[in-house]
């Protein structure tokens, strides 16, 4: 009997997995299903063999998939969507190379975006519609890759100890008035690096270098912790001024969390730079993949995602600035008022990103 | 002769000198042979190359003119057709009684199995402990097992190794002159290990001494033992 | 002369299916080593330049310290469990293994939304009674965090280890001990740390082990470290051979502890032998000292699983409406059946290795099992890069046979499958199921085995008649074992998965790290929970056995 139970457990096992096995395939078998519908339907597509595109994503907000849901029932093209951190992804296509089924990469990170494009994983879109929708700074040089959202790093402060009349540039923060009072995340995050890579395009790579170690000399704190750390850490008075991000005091103040909005709301947001080159802007944004098997299909994604009516939904997720100029942005980043933003492209923290990265291993900024 | 082992050499891996060095004899069909030796004599590797459990570094085995093993001939143990009871029995702790000694029995339908299962248990005479499990037993009945299994399936040769060291001294008597009845009664050729020469004595028809993994002495208990 | 005999003993189905398996082990992780004997590039001479000292520096300190209060908790608290009365003992012993259900990275976000300005000590402070912490006593995400954090939910593997050593091993040492006059103190130092000298080193192997490889943990907290760095080279500055580079001084760093290990394991091996298995006689604690060291494992207790678990709760309630929806269940779903599926593909390879390995006990063998370790000491991120090279290739080679099949076939079938993920566990986890099944085999020797064969079976079918039922506990403990790793194991999930695959780790993982803890906190929740039936079951095995 005994021996039995074994054997039993066994080919109930192999059922089980040949099961799970054949359910996971069926996604893809039900894609495929879809688009001969699809083919039925407009056979003059001739290009769309398959009714699918194909997203390789590094956002994962739940309004995402609701706007993909719209695009899918206005176009019959359905996506697949695979998310992860960007650089996951921008690996993950490099080693698939020309056989990748990824036609669209979209990272939170104009850097990103640019790696991509230097290691020829993209390709240009040239689309009226993409370039009435996203200005020119916004998108690539080469247009291989297009700003979907826009965020400022910015200063968020103290209310109780700093007047805002005394914040004016980012070089300001060197100043030896603020030592040990400013609070940075660590530079091996991505928006610390774009920030540095736009002072080394705007100010060149000595300005920069001086810049990061006057911040390392004025921190409050060895850098720790998320962009919400740093404005949680101004309210825990552990320092007074915090760079991070404008989404995050979005985010804090729709948390699930009372004390995190309780942070946000005892704290203020200042633009930088404004009588000068501009606050630091980045972008999320979208990129053509170079082997892209559904390009006319994830062409019509990106248009969509860019058009009016898909970027307030897809900005707002995150707290974000529509890239697209025609679209008003949300009425708390109204309430922060408008602001001059750098007027360098994009492409730019891109290419400075291993020199600001180099700068910042030997400034010591951790 | 029934059995012919010639020049048998083995050497353990990580051994320097050869365990076995040129062991030959030759045994009669029905004869009972015992293998004296202290330990580390190397009597338990004989019955081992013997079995097919270890492979020679050269020699020839051959039983009723069919080699076993050669220089170019090594049969796996399962088809050899040579029983073997285990120092510690070896009892299958998961069958019962009825499940180790019908293991063997291959390719016989279920009637024949059931037969041959009634015929050891009464040789061994544990009928109605069928169902028990090995350590529902106590030694000696475990032992008893041991040797209906490896005589359920009708081996042409049966070896034993050092059957009497699991048991208590005042059983091992009583077990040595039960198991020579069995032997005797079932007629079959065997080679039994053994560290004590009462046991040779007593059940051998021929007695091999073994030392240092060499033959010095061959011949009945009376001569050897004088 | 005999070489062929020796040949066609040892050529059957068994050795030509390990031996495709060791093959199938070794290929992917070639490929990287491949990269280490390029020169190295100007990126390397940056890293050496700034970074380097900085990782070894950082993973040695987290090694050593992590490594020695480890060994401080899990040998008292199993010297405790094991030798004396006190109240709660019973429950402690299983409670204390705990810890291990809760992933190293969770319980690090967890701690630090307890902990932070945020969190619910600090609010409760400052808004019942206006008290204004320095932040620096309540700062979780530093170095001694992570130690803290390591200490903490490895621990178990320590005293679990110990443990069991103890309840088999040393009573009549213990008992000697104690009638020779000397207190408890004393037998603690003298006695049962040397004797169970090998149970701890085996013990705190697999928590320098785990250190390592732990990528969670030390990105959160921020800690440039081995892991972060390969990551980091790899993918942040696409640097595959500086990456390959740092996995290798990671490697060596891992050879040499195992070699360390051994080294000071000595011939010792610390699983029971046949001799009899007597526990030891434990001593009544008067009243004090029985409470002292009840404080003692419950305040371990807490910090290992009951705090972060009911924060985790108290978080669930915050956030279940927005996160509770079909889509969830589908997480589990994927969670369930890829863990399902992967540890049992793991324990029938592993059954084949094992059982080939023992019957051939040559140096190929031995090499065998040497190579079904390699995974484990390697980091999932660095697994997850030689996965898809190999994939990818292999689709290539494997393009004509699609056609054959499918004349519309895609060139990627295999590489944007979930084959790969499963490939990528078998190599990662195959350890934990090999030496789970290996100790089993150990246990039950090989005289069955042998009988078997004489009594007419062949290897296969003594295989499946005799073996496997008899180490049926410890292929599932192993079966356990790896399904708890696998449904935690976030890195080569994170990067293999295919289209629209998540798990409940990727997805808790997402949430973290988009700055939202307290939307991470049912998916974590549920993996503690399952982790914590299985890892029952698993010690509910182990006991029987010892009974």
């Amino acid at each position: 009997m005994k021996k039995n139970f074994t054997i039993i457990s066994l080919i109930f096992l192999l059922i089980l997995s040949l099961a799970f096995l054949s359910g996971c395939s069926s996604p893809k078998e039900e894609a495929v299903a879809n688009n001969e519908k699809v083919d039925g339907n407009n056979e003059n597509t001739a290009n769309n063999k398959k009714g699918v595109v194909n997203l390789y994503t590094d956002r994962h907000y739940d309004t995402d998939e609701q706007l993909l849901k719209v695009f899918t029932e206005e176009t019959g093209i359905k996506v697949n969507v695979v998310k992860g951190k960007s650089d996951e992804l921008i690996e993950r296509l490099a080693r698939e190379g020309k056989d990748t089924e990824a036609d669209l990469l979209i990272t939170a990170d104009a850097g990103r975006l640019h790696r991509a494009k230097v290691q020829e994983l993209l390709q240009p879109v040239s689309s009226e519609i993409l370039f009435n929708n996203v200005p020119e700074n916004l998108r690539d040089r080469d247009n291989q890759w297009f700003g979907l959202t826009v965020r400022g790093r910015v200063l968020v402060y103290s209310k109780d100890r700093v007047n805002p009349s005394e914040l004016s540039t980012y070089e300001d923060l060197t100043n030896s008035k603020w030592k040990g009072k400013i609070l940075v995340r660590s530079s091996s995050n991505i928006y610390n690096q774009s920030l540095l890579a736009s002072f080394i395009a705007i100010h060149g790579e000595e300005k920069a270098k001086e810049w990061a170690k006057g911040i390392v000399t004025n921190m409050a704190r060895e850098p720790k912790g998320n962009d919400r750390a740093q404005a949680t850490a101004v309210v825990a008075g552990e320092g007074d001024i915090a760079i991070m991000n404008t989404y995050y005091i979005g985010k804090m103040l729709n948390s699930s969390n009372p004390e995190e909005v309780k942070v946000a709301q005892n704290v203020g947001v200042f633009f930088p730079d404004q009588e000068g080159t501009g606050t630091h802007i980045n972008v999320s944004g979208v990129g053509l993949t170079k082997y892209a098997k559904n390009k006319e299909n994830a062409i019509k994604l990106m248009e969509f995602l860019s058009s009016e009516k898909a970027q307030k939904q897809f900005a707002e997720a995150n707290f974000e600035y529509p890239a697209n100029p025609s679209v008003e942005p949300s009425d708390l980043l109204k309430s922060w008022g408008e602001f001059k933003s750098q007027n360098i492209n994009l492409s730019l923290l891109g290419e400075y990103n291993n020199k600001a990265v180099e700068i910042f291993n030997e400034v010591g900024w951790k | 002769m029934f059995i012919e082992i010639k020049g048998l050499k083995f050497k353990y891996k990580n051994s320097q000198e050869e365990t076995i060095k040129d062991f030959t004899l030759d045994i009669k069909k029905g004869e009972i042979i015992s293998i004296l030796g202290q330990s580390g004599s190397g009597k338990s590797t004989v019955l081992r190359l013997v079995s097919g459990l270890e492979v020679p570094s050269s020699g020839t085995i051959k039983i009723d003119n069919r080699v076993i093993v050669d220089n170019n001939t090594f049969l796996f143990p399962e088809k050899r057709g040579i029983g073997m009871v285990f120092q510690d029995y070896a009892l299958f702790p998961h069958m019962t009684v009825e499940g180790n000694i019908k293991f063997g029995l291959k390719n016989m339908d279920k009637k024949e199995k059931n037969k041959r299962l009634e015929e050891v248990l009464d040789l061994v005479n544990l009928k109605e402990f069928k169902d028990r499990y090995p350590y529902e037993l106590s030694g000696g009945q475990q032992q008893r097992v041991a040797l209906a299994r490896a005589l359920a399936p009708k081996p042409s040769l049966l070896l034993l190794d050092e059957p009497f060291s699991n048991l208590d001294a005042d059983l091992q008597i009583e077990i040595r002159e039960e198991l020579k009845k069995i032997i005797k009664q079932t007629g079959i050729t065997s080679i039994f290990v053994t560290h004590d020469r009462d046991d040779s004595k007593a059940l051998a028809d021929r007695v091999v001494i073994l030392e240092n993994g060499q033959i010095i002495n061959v011949g009945n208990p009376k001569e050897v033992f004088g | 002369m005999l070489k062929i005999n020796k040949v066609k003993q040892n050529l059957n189905i068994w050795s030509i299916c390990s031996f495709i398996f060791i093959v199938l082990i070794i290929l992917p992780n070639l490929n990287i080593l491949l990269n280490f004997f390029s020169s190295p590039n100007e990126n390397w001479n940056h890293i050496k330049e700034y970074l380097l000292k900085d990782y070894i520096v950082n993973s040695l300190k987290l090694i050593a310290f992590t490594g020695l209060f480890t060994i401080l908790m899990g040998t008292s608290l199993s010297w405790l469990i094991s030798a004396y009365d006190f109240p709660f003992r019973a429950f402690f012993k299983w409670a204390l293994i705990l810890p291990l259900a809760i992933p190293p990275y969770i319980a690090a976000y967890t701690y630090n939304g307890l902990l932070n300005y945020t969190g619910v000590i600090q609010s409760f402070l400052r808004n019942s009674f206006n008290i204004q912490v320095n932040q620096k006593y309540f700062d979780i995400m530093s170095e001694n965090g992570a130690i803290f954090i390591f200490t903490m939910f490895l621990f178990p593997y320590v005293y679990t280890i110990t443990r069991s050593f103890l309840e088999k091993q040393s009573a009549s040492l213990i008992e000697n001990a104690r009638v020779l006059g000397r207190n408890s103190l004393e037998i603690f130092l003298y006695v049962v740390l040397p004797v169970s000298r090998a149970a701890i080193i085996g013990g705190v192997s697999l928590v320098i082990l785990e250190v390592l490889n732990d990528y969670g943990v030390v990105k959160y907290f921020g800690i440039p470290t081995f892991s972060t760095a390969i990551f980091k080279t790899w993918f942040a500055m696409g640097d595959i051979e500086s990456a390959a580079r740092l996995s290798a001084i990671l490697m060596f760093m891992v050879f040499t502890l195992l070699v360390l290990e051994k080294f000071l394991r000595g011939r010792k091996k610390f699983s029971y032998t046949t001799a009899e298995v007597r526990p030891i006689s434990r001593q009544k604690l008067n009243k004090s000292t029985g409470i002292l060291a009840f404080i003692y494992c419950l305040v371990i207790f807490s910090l290992g699983f009951l705090i972060p678990t009911l924060q985790l709760v108290h978080w669930s309630f915050l956030t279940y409406r927005k996160i509770l929806s079909v889509k969830f269940w589908g997480l589990m779903f994927n969670s369930l059946s890829i863990a399902l599926f992967s540890a049992g593909l793991i324990v029938i390879i592993a059954l084949i290795l094992a059982n080939y390995s023992r019957i051939n006990e040559n140096l190929i063998s031995k090499l065998y099992s040497k190579i079904t370790v390699v995974g484990y000491s390697i980091p999932g991120a660095v697994i997850a890069i030689g996965v898809i090279v190999f994939f990818v290739k292999l689709d290539n080679s494997m393009y004509w046979l699609y056609k054959l099949l499918n004349t519309n076939s895609d060139k990627l079938v295999l590489s944007t499958s979930i084959i790969m993920l499963i490939f990528a566990y078998t190599i990662r986890f195959l350890a934990i199921g090999y030496n789970s099944i290996e100790s089993g085999f150990e246990k039950v020797g090989k005289k069955f085995f042998e009988a078997s064969r004489t009594l007419g079976m062949t290897t296969t079918e003594t295989f499946l008649k005799v073996d496997l039922p008899m180490i049926k506990p410890a292929i599932f403990s192993g079966f356990l074992l790896v399904f708890v790793d696998i449904l935690k194991e976030l890195p080569l999930t994170l990067i293999l998965r295919p289209f629209n695959f998540d798990t409940l780790a990727t997805k808790a993982f997402e949430y973290a790290n988009d700055e939202m803890i307290h939307e991470a906190a049912i998916s974590s929740l549920i993996i503690i929970i399952i982790s914590v039936i299985l890892i029952y079951f698993f010690y509910r095995i182990g006991d029987k056995e010892v009974n």
